[in-house]
């Protein structure tokens, strides 16, 4: 007896689409959205938290949270971001990063990296963008022209 | 024989030579009052007799008030005027200058007083000519020592490490001193 199974694609491919409407969405992203698209998680929520953490070293601290903050900063550095080139994030960045922050800090994180909250603050500090650019030139997935 | 001496002729008299105007120039705040009233009741604060209603009489000279006007409304434009902030500035710009300009009297009534030996206070003027030319000189001896602990070493080195860090993360520089509590801390 010969048993074939077909593999079918489940009607929720991806945030509710299909596969031909998730593969639809690509194709109508621009450019910079499909690069923070192919950006992985971690590095996204990772930027967002050094554009935070350089927001709170432009305020007055005690001397030694400030060291740690900076030490945060440069092992985020050592592990290949370029911290300098990110800036502060703005008020209106902060003001949905408290929000975000009410779902707890583990949640926190992946609200940072999901795609419309990561898009909304790349809107608001494009620097986040150029410091995804600046760590893969080469790498990056680009759309074929 | 002495020649007389020549008699000057009458005829075209020379002209005066002008002057150089003399008039005083009124200070930031005298200017800055609303009215010239305003400045002839500063001016005319040192010129009546000080005492009760000085300040009703420098009002009326200067022109505040009517005929008709009361002694209490007087005595209410006077005060008002007196506790005028801006009246009180030019007040305060115009008893400078009455100060400075006593100055050479002072002086003259001090040097008088140091030419005559019979005066009662001769030695305190002499004293306090003297204490002007040549003022008392004091030493004071300062010592200061520079303790280079291994704490303080620590210190520089952490702030030195966090204008590095700042520097390169292209971040303001800011210095924020946190006092430490040595209490606390002990």
């Amino acid at each position: 007896m010969n048993t074939v199974e077909t593999f079918r694609l489940p009607e929720n491919y991806c945030n509710g689409r299909t596969y031909a409407e998730h593969c639809a969405w690509i194709d109508s992203l621009n450019e910079d959205q499909t690069i923070i698209l192919h950006t992985p998680i971690g590095h996204r929520y990772s930027l967002v938290m050094i554009a935070v953490t350089k927001r709170f070293l432009t305020t007055k601290l005690p001397t030694e949270t400030r060291l740690k903050l900076l030490e945060f900063l440069e092992r985020e550095e050592a592990s290949g971001f370029a911290v300098a080139m990110v800036q502060p994030i703005c008020d209106d960045g902060y003001a949905i990063y408290r929000e975000a922050q009410k779902l707890g800090a583990h949640k926190a994180l992946d609200v940072y990296a999901s795609w419309d909250v990561f898009n909304a603050l790349v809107a608001l500090n494009p620097s986040l963008l150029d410091a995804i650019k600046f760590r893969w030139p080469a790498h990056i997935w680009r759309k074929p022209q | 024989m002495i020649p007389a001496p020549k008699k000057r002729l009458k005829g075209k008299r020379r002209e005066v030579a002008p002057l150089e105007p003399i008039d005083a120039k009124d200070g930031p705040a005298m200017l800055a009052l609303p009215s010239d009233r305003h400045r002839a009741f500063v001016r005319a604060l040192y010129q009546v007799r000080p005492g009760h209603g000085a300040n009703v009489k420098a009002a009326k000279l200067a022109g505040f008030g009517c005929v008709t006007s009361s002694p209490q409304s007087m005595a209410t434009i006077a005060s008002r005027l007196a506790h005028d902030e801006r009246v009180q500035a030019a007040i305060y710009e115009e008893d400078q200058k009455h100060i400075r300009a006593s100055a050479p009297r002072a002086i003259r009534a001090l040097s008088s007083l140091i030419e005559t030996p019979s005066h009662r206070d001769h030695a305190r003027g002499i004293a306090m000519v003297l204490d002007r030319v040549h003022p008392a000189e004091t030493s004071h001896t300062v010592r200061v020592e520079h303790d280079a602990t291994p704490v303080f070493k620590e210190t520089a080195q952490v702030m030195a490490r966090i204008a590095e860090l700042t520097a390169r993360f292209k971040l303001p520089a800011t210095i924020d001193v946190t006092p430490q509590n040595s209490e606390a801390t002990a």
